[in-house]
């Protein structure tokens, strides 16, 4: 999909948000930018304490940012336009990581998927007949209704997360990690339910995770972050086949692959991800890059639109001259 | 030739229960020799922690372990908790799932180092620590001396597994157990610590039981496998009979459930239903319910353990047949 010729839904543009500690300022996020259009899913991806929860907390109005724009079907809020101003909620749902402490274990599922229809109204029998349907969609029966969140398994509660997260329609949903407590079995079934579902009501996804498998399977764009900024950007199977930036390649390099031909190739990323606090000068992953050269450790490298689609923030990119 | 270092047969652990008694592990048979690294693979709930566990003699009470375990030519199982003591740090050593609860953050690193050798090694604390000191640099801890005086918070996860990995071989064990290390931590991170336990097994022969739940990573690191599914081991052999050419119909589905790079998308399979609760497993073969190659015959009897070459063995009724499928393919 080509964020130029459609319409973007959610249109994030210039988001900082900095964390003053004792020992000196976090830049959780140094300047996010990214547009998602309707019915697209768009992977983030990084490592921990590269920003993604953050950039997801700031979406849901769940955190505060310091500068940039939010801006939902246009409309746009600003940092500090005024502190009570959220981003428009009900057009946003959520679904955390870990289903056992996202569900009120002392909440029936009527009640956890029903709270967010009473907020709008809905009682009684219409409250139970639209539960009922919210619950069918994600692939439960209408005897889950009175069961408590214990007696699921982390799949059936990972559905009954999503069901709620369903239930005021909103048009994006962001998914922070929701496989990655799940066995492998159970998250082939939820990422099928997220790809039929996205295909029934056409809701977008803003998926965090750091799997790559599974980016490859349910996005259809992707942003890779590090350090609070978004290194490369694109489409899933361009990115993945020719990525441009060193830390993509770093990560694609690093992932498992099942195949034992394949074993024992090369050696592995040195280094770690450096603390937000003392950020490299420079490119901030200029310490651990093997092409880094003095530009790099003295410049910082802006966010390049680099045609298809496709940017990057590095000024030695891989491969440019390949695909050309 | 190898020697076996660890050698399991008939494991079994019990639950005793006031109306039924919970049958965790069910029978399960392998074996590790020196410098080997042996995968074993499941999803929750199927006994991987558990086989650890009972290889330490650590099952907590009430349960019941039956069969055999033995580690060096020395049996665990019976043997007084004394024995086992002296055994657990210096013949078998375990890391564990999230570094940073395996550490105590009240003391530094090297403190901790230090009391654990010389609670095995008849060493000054002197001396403890500069065998601390060469430990941390064969696991290429950057700053070695600077981190001894660290707490653990002060140390990132990837760190800590390494510190971790270095205080378990410090007192130069035969075996190391490793439960899922790298699950908290980073892909790039994971990548260094499965190419620093190869390393390990390649150069020093240490014999590894790496438990994991990421197929990736046993294809990366083993060099055999075994799947686990309710309490027993379905398929074993070497990890390119197991991963190339899998014959149980778990295995098969387990590898296709996994969402990998540059594969077209409908191919992903999921397997339908749960695993089943293991105070209640059904006679016959415990997969049955969630296989579409399931007869009548899986439901009644317990499958046979099928053996092909290689050491590559099957515990399922229609082995053989998918076998001759694969062949003809």
């Amino acid at each position: 999909m080509n964020p130029a010729s459609t319409p973007s839904l959610l249109s994030v543009a210039g988001l900082r948000k900095v964390y003053t500690t004792r020992n000196g300022t976090i830049k959780a996020l140094d300047g996010v930018s990214f547009d998602i259009a309707a019915g697209e899913t768009l992977a983030l991806v990084g490592e921990s304490g590269c920003g993604k929860s953050t950039l997801a907390s700031a979406l849901l109005g769940l955190a505060s940012f310091d500068a940039g724009t939010i801006a939902i079907d246009g409309d746009a809020i600003t940092a500090r336009s005024n502190w009570t101003k959220l981003p428009p909620r009900r057009d946003v749902g959520v679904v955390f990581q870990n289903p056992q402490s996202s569900l009120d274990p002392k909440m029936t599922i009527r009640s956890i998927v029903g709270e967010p229809l009473q907020m709008v109204g809905a009682r009684g029998d219409a409250l139970t007949r639209r539960v009922t349907g919210l619950l069918s969609q994600v692939g439960l029966g209408p005897e889950f209704l009175k069961r408590y969140p214990h007696q699921l398994s982390g799949g059936q509660q990972q559905r009954v997360a999503i069901a709620r997260a369903l239930a005021l329609e909103p048009r994006i949903l962001i998914l922070d990690e929701p496989t990655a407590a799940l066995d492998v079995s159970v998250q082939a079934q939820i990422l099928k339910l997220l790809k039929a579902l996205q295909v029934r009501t056409n809701v977008s996804y803003l998926f965090i995770t750091h799997d790559l498998g599974v980016v490859d399977y349910l996005a259809n764009r992707v942003a890779v972050m590090y350090l609070g900024r978004i290194v490369e950007s694109g489409p899933v199977a361009d990115v993945f086949a020719d990525p441009r930036h060193p830390y993509t390649q770093a990560l694609l390099d690093a992932v498992p692959v099942i195949d034992p031909s394949r074993r024992r190739q090369q050696a592995p990323l040195d280094g770690e991800v450096p603390s937000p606090i003392n950020r490299p000068s420079g490119c901030s992953f200029s310490p651990r890059c093997r092409w880094a050269t003095n530009a790099c450790r003295a410049h910082d490298p802006e966010l390049c639109e680099d045609g298809g689609g496709r940017a990057n923030a590095c000024f030695h990119p891989l491969n440019v001259g390949k695909s050309a | 030739m190898s020697s076996t270092v660890l050698q399991v047969s008939g494991l079994g652990v019990t639950f005793p229960g006031l109306f039924r008694s919970t049958s965790i592990l069910r029978g399960i048979d392998f074996e590790v020799a020196a410098g080997e690294v042996l995968g074993l693979v499941g999803e929750s709930g199927c006994g991987k922690s558990m086989t650890a566990s009972a290889c330490l003699g650590l099952v907590p009470s009430p349960g019941l372990v039956t069969g055999s375990i033995s580690i060096d030519g020395q049996q665990v199982i019976g043997r007084p908790e004394s024995e086992l003591r002296t055994m657990r740090g210096s013949r078998v050593a375990m890391i564990f799932q999230n570094p940073m609860r395996s550490m105590n953050p009240f003391f530094t690193l090297g403190r901790q180092m230090i009391d654990v050798i010389c609670c095995h090694r008849s060493v000054s604390r002197l001396e403890a620590r500069s065998l601390a000191l060469s430990d941390l640099k064969a696991v290429r801890i950057p700053d070695a001396e600077l981190a001894l005086e660290k707490y653990p918070h002060q140390l990132s996860g990837g760190q800590i597994q390494r510190a971790l990995i270095a205080l378990a071989l410090s007192c130069r064990p035969r075996l190391l157990i490793a439960d899922e290390p790298t699950t908290a931590l980073d892909v790039t991170v994971q990548a260094q610590i499965v190419s620093l336990i190869r390393r390990l097994a390649d150069e020093k022969g240490l014999a590894v039981l790496f438990i994991t739940h990421d197929l990736g990573i046993v294809s990366q690191l083993c060099d055999s496998v075994a799947v686990m599914y309710a309490g027993r081991i379905v398929e074993k052999g070497s990890v390119e009979a197991v991963i190339d050419h899998p014959l149980h119909p778990y295995t098969k589905k387990l590898l296709g459930t996994v969402p990998t790079i540059g594969r077209k998308a409908h191919e992903l399979v999921s397997i339908p239903g749960n695993v089943p609760d293991p105070a209640l497993v059904p006679p016959g073969c415990a997969f049955r319910d969630r296989c579409d190659q399931a007869t009548d015959i899986c439901g009644e009897t317990q499958p046979p353990t099928s053996m092909f070459e290689q050491d590559h063995t099957v515990l399922c009724h229609h082995a053989v047949r998918a076998r001759q499928i694969t062949e003809s393919q």
